[in-house]
């Protein structure tokens, strides 16, 4: 039977005395250090207040005009969903889907995800898939690439400066608090909290 | 067959017999194939590990050639165009005094790709040739790998949003170079070498170096 009085290390392999932690409290490896577990206070409702105002900030960039440019007399207003119009019909298809999976698709389908499964957590009913979701939220993680994009953003914003005047319009602000909310949420998510939390919903013990 | 009653903490797991679930941290007999809770494939360390990070790393490096030979990014300016690689673009940027944003592009672009690969062979080395020294080090250096990676993703952005804002007819227009494509996978092929590399495997070197700590135990 799969065991939950002992836990190994993922860097390691160190064999370990499953932590029980109490409220604030974090398990690190003796061995190498790798930090294994925090439980925070109200975990799970602070993940599912957080994944949600991410996903309505995330949702509401992409409605706005998220970068505006005065030059020469020209005006230009972009929105996110425009500037992938922009790349794919220059030939640059593959930038464009690096684009919409590592900025929008990989974050938007994990926050999907979260809600679900701690939504299935909150009210505590054994949905079907929760766990195959949970699985893929965690192998999805490497690959979200929001917050990387702001300073991608910051950084074009700086060398175009001296070209045109630069607007940040409505949607930029929405996209930075997405970034933010969902950061915060992917902190509080505590992987073995979760799964400990799914073997006693889904009745492993 | 190893027995739960049996097992000591503080020892290598899979030299007990035991290892983890890479996804829902549960254990198992290694003679278990999928994970009892989340139903993931199991296997004490990642299955070739050296040799799939190997070619990974190969792959990375023959990207990192075009994508820092060919321009990144072209400007056109009243239909006449020039191209910039990485390079001349972080030297363009410093004599323009924008000092900070040629360091941030320099570091992103440049320093942290190559650092990532250095160590990155330098880890897979240390396991080819058995060299067990500084094994807390090298778990350092392996973080250090995952964490700083994804931020050399920085310039293709810059190029994509460019690139989306600057195109006002003839007058002025930006598009991605083909250094854009190359250098985007790089980081891509540089991030796959890192998850398939098996940390675990510098320790089980450790283990080999040190065997009083296991006898003892047993
Ligand atoms: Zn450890
Ligand atoms: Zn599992």
């Amino acid at each position: 039977m799969a065991s939950t009085e002992y836990i190994i290390c993922h860097e390691c392999d160190l064999l370990l005395a499953a932590p029980v932690l109490g409220i604030g409290e974090k398990a690190h490896c003796p061995r190498c250090k790798l930090h294994l577990s925090t439980h925070y206070r109200n975990g799970s409702d602070k993940v599912l207040a957080f994944a949600s105002s991410a996903l309505i900030f995330l949702l509401a960039s992409m409605a706005f005009p998220f970068l505006g440019l005065n030059a020469q007399g020209q005006k230009r207003e972009i929105s996110l969903l425009e500037s992938f119009d922009i790349l794919i019909s220059s030939d640059y298809g593959i930038l464009a889907l690096i684009f919409l999976i590592m900025v929008f698709l990989v974050p938007l389908c994990s926050l999907l995800g979260i809600v679900y499964v701690y939504t299935a957590i909150k009210l505590w009913r054994p949905w079907s898939g929760v766990k195959a979701v949970m699985k893929w939220v965690t192998r999805l993680q490497p690959w979200n690439m929001s917050e990387i994009f702001i300073i991608g953003i910051l950084v074009s914003f700086i060398k175009i400066v001296s070209l045109a005047d630069v607007n940040l319009g409505l949607s930029f602000w929405s996209f930075i608090l997405f970034v933010l909310f969902l950061n915060a949420c992917l902190m509080v998510l505590d992987r073995y909290q979760t799964w400990l939390l799914l073997r006693r919903l889904y009745s492993y013990d | 067959m190893t027995d739960e009653d049996s097992l000591n903490t503080g020892v290598s797991a899979l030299d007990q017999g035991y290892q983890s679930c890479h996804v829902c941290m549960s254990i198992a007999p290694i003679a278990h194939n999928h994970c009892e809770l989340c139903g993931s494939v199991l296997h004490a360390r990642i299955p070739n590990s050296l040799q799939k990070t190997w070619a990974w790393l190969i792959t990375s490096i023959l990207l990192l050639i075009p994508a820092n030979t060919l321009p990144i990014m072209q400007t056109y300016v009243l239909g006449s165009g020039s191209g910039d690689t990485i390079f001349s673009g972080v030297i363009t940027l410093w004599q323009h005094g924008s000092y900070p944003i040629a360091v941030i592009i320099f570091v992103a672009s440049i320093l942290v790709p190559v650092t990532k690969i250095v160590i990155l062979i330098t880890l897979c080395l240390s396991i080819q040739f058995s060299h067990a020294s500084s094994t807390t080090e090298k778990t350092t250096l392996y973080r250090l790998t995952e964490l700083i990676g994804r931020w050399s993703m920085i310039d293709i952005f810059v190029v994509i949003i460019l690139a989306a804002l600057i195109q006002f007819g003839g007058l002025m227009n930006i598009y991605p170079g083909f250094a854009a494509i190359t250098f985007a996978l790089m980081v891509i092929t540089t991030m796959l070498a890192a998850i398939s590399f098996d940390p675990k495997l510098l320790w089980d070197l450790n283990q080999i170096a040190v065997p009083e700590v296991k006898e003892a135990v047993e």
